[in-house]
């Protein structure tokens, strides 16, 4: 399916933030959004199974000035195994003005066995503006024995800051090869957390570093430009990167001192 | 005949060329103090499964481009190779090392050389990383060598910082970085072959995360 989401978050001379424009195409569809600790909630829905091999999906999202979203879903991403060797596609373009905030807060990204997905992050933040970006990359279904099994996960992020390049990765995963083996050595059911910040005054370093444990092992330090933030993780297992993003959460919204929004999920 | 690099080239590689490197562990004093690689055999499987398809995926062939421009005197290009190696480099601490090596790389150079590519470049005020530092430094060798002398320095950096933190002695340490490069020769090629459009990086979330802590460690032997 080719299929899009287009979004553009304004804020209200009251003060409520709320979405200006909105578009979107199968199989992406939104719920209802709800208004939380000044940001607007948006769950982000794909009603189908997950994400097949000749999906193609554009997600676009706006903060405008002063405005607050948060993105999040309702439910894990699956992408499913490839039935031609095609590969599915998603390109998420996230942009920031000036005073406005964005929080992408995802459920576990599970790629299922033979899954072949192509995925690139372009985030472009205003100076001034303040980011949340989560990441969570599952083994697979692995209560089904499926552990790193997919084909190919390519993942390309790049963060713009001020229009000056902060954050680059690029990614290719796949069961052949020595890709996996920096998760593999920690557990053979690893899971991978990924969080860029922007917006904070003062970062909480030992307190993220502190969340490190026999189960978790994590990191955090200063991008170069921008003053953002990255803190990279990886965990034992689901319970652990669960617990993990929970308290990250928690941990970011403590050090800028506003409440956390509910997802509105539990 | 003697190719006119070479005498350069031995004096630059040496492992008593003072860049500094020797200071660094680049994350693996961390990894060890976590029990990820607590033994001589664990070393080599890192140098293996983890540094070697590090440098064909990613730093041999960004090399490649950075050798292209120092070739064509390209300081443009250079910069923005050494601009964006600052947006790759998510980890401070690997940032901040491979600044400090490429800095006292770059300084001696100029010192030991004539190169117009050298002043040129220094003018710019760059962050200098390692990586766009060793380019310049090369310029005059085939790319290959130019980027199995940057692997050598590379692998050599974490086999003489295992030294000293597992037991193991020199002996074990050549067999392990001859064994790296032997196994690095064959992919060289292909690694340094430039494709437009080609698709570079490496997916090493531990090294960072490793790289981060050992900023903040209690204690240490080495500066990051």
């Amino acid at each position: 399916m080719i299929g899009h989401l287009k979004l553009v978050c304004s804020r209200r001379e009251d003060g409520v933030s709320y979405l200006r424009e909105q578009s979107f195409r199968a199989p992406m569809h939104l719920s209802k959004p709800h208004f939380d600790e000044g940001a607007l909630v948006v769950n982000l829905v794909n009603p189908t199974a997950g994400i097949f091999d000749d999906d193609d999906i554009a997600l676009e999202a706006t903060v405008e000035e002063d405005a607050r979203l948060v993105l999040t879903t309702p439910a894990s991403s699956r992408v499913f195994r490839s039935r031609k060797g095609d590969v599915a596609h998603v390109t998420q373009t996230l942009r920031v003005a000036a005073g406005g905030m964005l929080e992408y807060f995802p459920e576990p990204f599970i790629p299922h066995a033979g899954a072949r997905y192509h995925q690139k992050n372009d985030i472009h933040l205003a100076a001034g503006a303040s980011l949340l970006f989560f990441e969570w990359l599952a083994p697979g279904r692995v209560t089904s024995g499926e552990v790193f099994e997919f084909d190919e996960l390519q993942w390309d992020t790049d963060v713009w800051s001020g229009g000056v390049l902060a954050a680059r990765e690029r990614y290719t995963l796949s069961r052949v090869g020595d890709s996996l083996n920096s998760l593999r050595i920690v557990s053979e059911t690893a899971h991978y957390l990924g969080c860029f910040v922007f917006g904070l005054a003062t970062f909480p370093q030992a307190e993220v570093e502190a969340l490190t444990s026999e189960d978790v092992y994590i990191g955090c330090g200063p991008l170069a430009v921008g003053g953002g933030w990255t803190i990279k993780a990886v965990c034992r297992d689901a319970v652990a990167a669960r617990r993990t993003m929970k308290s990250l959460r928690e941990m970011l919204y403590a050090a800028m001192e506003k409440p956390a929004p509910t997802l509105g999920r539990y | 005949m003697l190719p006119e690099w070479l005498p350069w080239l031995l004096q630059v590689n040496d492992s008593q060329f003072p860049s500094g490197s020797y200071a660094h562990s680049m994350g693996l004093e961390e990894l060890v103090q976590r029990g990820l690689v607590p033994k001589p055999d664990h070393v080599e499987k890192f140098l293996h499964e983890q540094v070697i398809p590090s440098l064909c995926a990613f730093e041999l062939p960004f090399l490649a481009q950075a050798h292209a421009a120092a070739v064509a005197h390209d300081i443009a290009e250079l910069r923005r190779l050494d601009d964006e190696l600052d947006a790759w480099k998510l980890a401070a601490e690997l940032r901040q090392a491979s600044r400090q090596i490429g800095s006292r790389r770059l300084t001696l150079t100029r010192k030991l050389e004539d190169s117009t590519l050298a002043a040129d470049y220094a003018a710019t005020d760059a962050p200098c990383h390692h990586l766009i530092v060793c380019a310049i430094e090369l310029k005059s060798l085939p790319v290959a060598a130019a980027a199995c002398a940057y692997a050598q320095q590379t692998v050599s950096g974490y086999a003489t910082s295992a030294m000293k933190l597992v037991r193991m002695g020199q002996e074990r340490c050549q067999l392990m970085v001859r064994g790296a490069i032997a196994a690095l020769a064959p992919k060289l090629e292909t690694a340094v072959e430039l494709v437009p459009e080609r698709r570079i990086g490496w997916f090493n979330p531990l090294l960072e995360i490793a790289s981060m802590r050992h900023a903040r460690a209690h204690e240490r032997l080495f500066i990051s």
